[in-house]
């Protein structure tokens, strides 16, 4: 368990690090919080000639609001998002998604630009952001450009992000009145990666029908997908019980997940359905303002 | 004075590990050390066609690529040897010979300048592999005509024994109910912190072997046994142990071909094992399959149980238990604490193409724990009796007991331990609560399970497994210095247990010193009296014992000279205190100081006939068969349909272990043993695909309860002291990891019995297995939103 040589580069400036990048391409790899980079370095699954790392670019870090939505750099630590008081108020599924990732010790170290360039299909940021229709901000050496989420991951650990790109930063637009929002998972510890989730957000109208719906899955495909079916299914209706099954029997009707020795694809499928089922309830509660239920287990540290 | 022995003494180990000031093999630093790293098999079965090292040997760093055929003459096989009948002992080369046997073992040992430039060298090495036909289940390995493991293993049996007790087919007729059933349990394993570690140093005809070890003494014996050195040319010293739980209690090949390599190159050589290859080839645990049948009255008295036991033992036995220990121990316990004296047996001890198995935490017993729980829990529902209430009519009452196995339970109180444990979980008033909830669609479940926890196994007991040693008795050497500290060492090893502290008390006690005066030391075999090390739940028993006597020399001689320098008798003093005084009048006394200086500096003041100095070595032997703590456990949980999910909610222990040395070392020992009970029952799996390859090579598959999944522990204490050892302890290390298994399937059969869904007999319970019960049996109750 330990890497094959690599040489290794600590730039100062993003320029810098974006000449590196064009430098090496392919045979480069970013480090940035290392926490899915350097196990994989250590099975040796990764073999980069080359690491850039990010952890020197201080103008990649921090959150702020801008003419009203939410501009996330890409080295902003997982616990520094999870303790945000301006995400918790404004994007509480954000908040809400980083408590079922990992440990403290990891967010401590892991970055949000990490966790969605790296891509992972059972990871709980890209499905938030992707329910929140994220844009991603990306830069080369040769130019920049914004990626809307739904176009930026194209399968298990792989983005469209060319070799020379770097990630530079998120964007989340402003969440609308009367939404509630939910992320919901199961995991077979606390903090390991879901055998299956979703995340829900729900804009009710005035009489309380739903005017507006979006629902991610987590774990249910190669990608973050979102059940539109599911999502047309509820706009116009009222959220009852009927109305939750019907959407949560859309959600799945087209996912094939993959199994593996915790779960099954037939597990991980069922499972979805009862993720959606009862992230919809939760986001329907909260959209109407009710309290939140006893939970029976939910310890989250 | 008040005693030391019974009271809640902080560890004396414990500010060296929170201050991260242990040191673990890995730790130590020799000049010119180098480092190995070893080239394993990727096929579970298969001829070995030749080793090409070429490529390998040009690695920068690289020193040396050590194959089977450079060690020939060099280092004999490991052969664990028992003589039991039925028993088929095997070879198992240091490195791999003529065919490997399981994914992971080594063929080949790479030294190099570092662990890095090692890897890069063992990536280099090609292997040539000629696969055979693999068998990883036990029917398959018992199947006619079934490929051949080994070839002295005929039918692929390491052990195969049978006993039964007259008149049992009569009890059979007899009954009222029979109740039948067949268990499962999967491999799982210990996972230590530390994996295993060793540095070899081989100088001047002398090899020093840092090994992270359980058994330093034992450890040594098979080292100088297989590297052809004579015992006295080897010293094996254990540091600080991040963890055994029974696997660092063997020899492993790795150790012997690091050894044979230091010895080639004349350097040390270093190898620290990373997480995925202790996955591989640590000694794995469980993998049971029992087939039972109990005979019961109509009032639910079980008259007789015949029982067929199946182990997975793996690819070889390990040295120098063999292969017969999970099998063999669980056979002996299967009656657990209830008084059936009809029983029988068929124990088959199996040759499979996986990891080798062998002691964990539990030996067998988690197994023979799960088997008579299930039992009582089927006939509690058969004859719709409160299943505790079931148990009451079985439990042994009346000491000392023999068992129908030979086992002898010497004291103990198991009607009022059920009756602590239902007090603890609340027994009646839970069971009520979660009927209501489960009316609600809120799936809780209560479980219980009790067990004798046979431990510090006695001289003859361990000399009927005729293995190479019998390792019948341990060793304390106490020196008092000038200054009035006292000096243990002990044959004992400490890794988790809490014996600088506990051994401490034992000995301030008989001194009427404070604890913190006892300096414990253990581990090197240069310095450390001879001993078993720690395994079994044996230290307490056999090296407290040791204390006991080796203190006691020294006290009475201390005694002799105060009484010389109080002008008193011997017989009208007391110790306490730090001082040795007349009794009743602390005032005519001297300092326990005062004492040791007479002893060891002023030999012209001391009596006639008193030799100077403060010393005893004494060896004690265990009662035999052993001493037999008891455990009662229950288990409250939550199950969730939807998802599958088993929470733990409430754990209650009731615990009997004789005289408490430290209640808080005892809980502590049991919330661990738990842990693992609780990672056995839902999480652990080492799973082998079907070509034989290890899936759960790395943590993120191998799932360890974290403190996230372990709920606080409610521990009720019950002293029946042992009228066999010295002090009235018993051993008691183990019985978490028993009894918690079977608790938390007895609680998760409750809650999923109000769906009606028929009671599971395997572990683990897994989020899958839970949803695919609902869904068969109750589909409603899947979709119930939280
Ligand atoms: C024990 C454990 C448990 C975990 N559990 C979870 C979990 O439950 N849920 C979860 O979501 N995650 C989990 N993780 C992963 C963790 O969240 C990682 O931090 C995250 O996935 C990657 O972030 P990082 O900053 O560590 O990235 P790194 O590991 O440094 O990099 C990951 C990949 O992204 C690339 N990359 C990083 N930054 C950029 C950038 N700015 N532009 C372009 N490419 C970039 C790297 O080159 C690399 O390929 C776990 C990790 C561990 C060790």
């Amino acid at each position: 368990m330990k890497p094959p040589v690599f040489d290794y580069h600590d730039p100062e400036t993003v320029e810098e690090a974006l000449d590196l990048l064009a430098e090496h391409g392919d045979e480069g790899k970013l480090l940035a919080g290392g926490q899915s980079l350097v196990p994989l370095l250590n099975f040796r699954l990764a073999r980069p000639e080359n690491l850039i790392d990010l952890n020197r670019l201080g103008s990649l870090t921090g959150i702020r609001r801008e003419h009203g939505s939410l501009q996330i750099g890409a080295m902003t630590r997982q616990s520094t998002m999870e303790h945000s008081a301006l995400v918790a108020e404004n994007w509480p599924l954000l908040t809400e998604a980083l408590s079922y990732v990992a440990h403290a010790q990891i967010r401590n170290r892991g970055t949000i630009g990490g966790s969605v360039a790296h891509a992972d299909p059972a990871a709980e940021l890209p499905v938030a952001f992707s329910a929140l229709d994220s844009r991603v901000r990306v830069r080369s050496a040769r130019a920049e450009r914004t990626i809307e989420i739904s176009d930026l991951f194209v399968t298990h650990l792989t983005t469209t992000l060319e070799p020379d790109e770097l990630l530079v930063g998120i964007e989340v637009d402003p969440v609308p009145e009367r939404t509630g929002h939910a992320f919901v998972e199961f995991a077979r510890r606390h903090g390991d990666f879901a055998l299956g989730g979703a995340a829900v957000l729900l804009t009710l109208d005035s009489s309380g029908s739903c005017e507006r719906a979006a629902i991610a899955l987590l774990g249910a495909a190669p990608i973050p997908v979102r059940a539109t079916d599911a999502e047309q299914a509820l706009v116009g209706a009222a959220i009852d019980e009927k109305a939750i099954a019907a959407a949560a029997d859309a959600a799945i009707a087209d996912i094939s997940p993959t199994g593996d020795i915790h779960g099954s694809a037939e597990y991980r499928r069922d499972l979805c359905r009862v993720m959606v089922r009862r992230a919809i309830a939760a986001a329907n509660r909260r959209a109407k303002g009710e309290p939140e239920p006893e939970s029976s287990n939910g310890v989250i540290d | 004075m008040p005693r030391s022995v019974g009271a809640r003494v902080l560890r004396h180990e414990d500010p060296r590990f929170l201050t991260g000031q242990g040191t673990y093999v890995d730790d130590v630093q020799l000049p010119g050390l180098l480092h190995a790293a070893f080239v394993r098999s990727d096929h579970a079965h298969a001829t070995l066609l030749g080793v090409d090292a070429a490529e390998a040997r040009a690695v920068p760093g690289a020193h040396a690529v050590i194959t089977a055929e450079e060690l020939e003459g060099e280092v004999a096989p490991i052969r664990a040897l028992v003589g039991t009948p039925g028993y088929q002992e095997c070879d198992m080369p240091a490195l791999a010979t003529g065919k490997v046997r399981f994914v992971g073992e080594p063929v080949a040992l790479v030294v190099a300048d570092s662990r890095y430039s090692a890897e890069d060298c063992a990536a280099a090495v090609r292997v040539g592999y000629e696969p055979l036909p693999v068998v990883l289940e036990i029917a398959d390995a018992l199947a006619d005509g079934a490929p051949a493991i080994h070839e002295e293993v005929s039918d692929n049996l390491y052990n195969s024994f049978e006993t039964s007790t007259a008149g049992i087919e009569k009890a059979f007729e007899d009954a009222d109910e029979v109740v039948e059933l067949e268990l499962t349990q999967q491999r799982y394993g210990a996972a230590p912190l530390e994996g295993r570690a060793a540095i070899a140093h081989w100088e001047a005809g002398q090899l020093t072997v840092w090994l992270s070890s359980q058994v330093p003494h034992i450890a040594r014996t098979g080292l100088a046994k297989f590297l052809g050195l004579a015992e006295s040319s080897v010293r094996v010293i254990s540091p600080d142990v991040g963890g055994g739980f029974g696997p660092k209690c063997v020899v492993y090949q790795e150790e012997v071909a690091l050894a044979a390599a230091s010895r080639r190159l004349g350097r040390p050589v270093k190898w620290t094992s990373d997480r995925s290859e202790d996955l591989l080839t640590t000694i794995h645990g469980r993998e049971q399959i029992h087939r039972v049948r109990a005979a019961a009255t109509a009032e639910g008295r079980v008259t007789a149980v015949s029982v067929e036991i199946l182990a997975s033992n793996g690819a070889y036995a390990p040295w120098p238990f063999g292969a017969g220990l999970d099998s063999g121990m669980a056979s002996e316990n299967v009656c657990g604490p209830y008084d059936i004296q009809l029983y029988e047996r068929d124990v088959k001890a199996v040759a499979t193409n996986k990891a080798p198995m062998g002691p964990y935490r539990g030996v067998g017993r988690v197994m023979a724990c799960l088997t008579i729980e299930r039992v009582m829990d089927e006939l509690a529902s058969r004859l719709e009796l409160d299943r505790l209430e079931l148990r009451r009519r079985n439990l042994v009452e009346s000491f000392p007991y023999e068992t129908a196995t030979g086992l002898v339970f010497e004291s103990g109180d198991y009607p009022r331990s059920l009756e602590l444990l239902a007090e603890a979980i609340g027994w009646e008033q839970t069971s009520a609560e979660d009927e209501g909830l489960g009316r609600r669609g809120r799936l809780r479940g209560l479980g219980v399970a009790c067990a004798v926890e046979h431990s510090s196994y006695g001289p003859q007991s361990l000399g009927s497994r005729k293995m190479e040693m019998t390792f019948g008795y341990d060793s304390a050497a106490l020196r008092v210095e000038p200054d009035g500290t006292a000096r243990l060492a002990l044959g004992l090893h400490n890794h988790g247990q809490g014996h600088q502290t506990t051994m401490a008390q034992i000995a301030a006690d008989e001194l009427g010193i404070d604890p913190a005066k006892v300096e414990v030391a253990y581990g090197d075999t240069d310095s450390a009296p001879y001993g078993a090390g720690t395994w079994a739940s044996r230290s307490t028993v056999y090296c407290g014992g040791a204390t006991v006597l080796a203190a006691g020399d020294v006290r009475e001689k201390m005694l002799a000279i105060a009484a010389d320098m109080l002008e008193a008798s011997a017989e009208d003093l007391e110790l306490g205190g730090g001082r040795i005084s007349v009794r009743g009048s602390r005032a005519r006394g001297v300092d326990f100081e005062a004492v040791a200086r007479r002893a060891c500096h002023q030999p012209d003041l001391l009596p006639d006939g008193i030799e100077p100095g403060l010393e005893s070595t004494r060896r004690y032997e265990a009662p035999d068969p052993g001493s037999f703590s008891s455990a009662m456990h229950a288990a409250h949980v939550e199950v969730d349909p939807g998802t599958g999910e088993v929470t733990v909610l409430d754990y209650a222990v009731v615990e009997d272990c004789g005289t408490i040395v430290n209640p808080m070392i005892v809980e502590g020992q049991i919330q661990g043993g738990v842990a693992q009970g609780i990672g056995g029952a839902l999480l652990e799996h080492l799973v082998y695909d079907e070509r034989g390859q290890l899936v759960t090579t790395s943590f993120i598959d191998y799932l360890l309860p974290t403190a996230m999944e372990v709920p606080a522990i409610d521990i009720v204490h019950l002293e029946s002291p042992s009228p066999n050892t010295l002090g009235g302890w018993k051993g008691m290390g183990e019985g978490g990891a028993i009894n918690a298994p079977p608790a938390i399937v007895s609680a998760v059969n409750d809650a999923l019995g109000r769906l009606g869904i028929p009671p599971a007999s395997h572990t683990p319970l897994t989020p899958e297995w839970v949803v695919e019960q609902v869904r068969a049996h109750a589909p409603e109750a899947r979709m119930e939103a939280r």
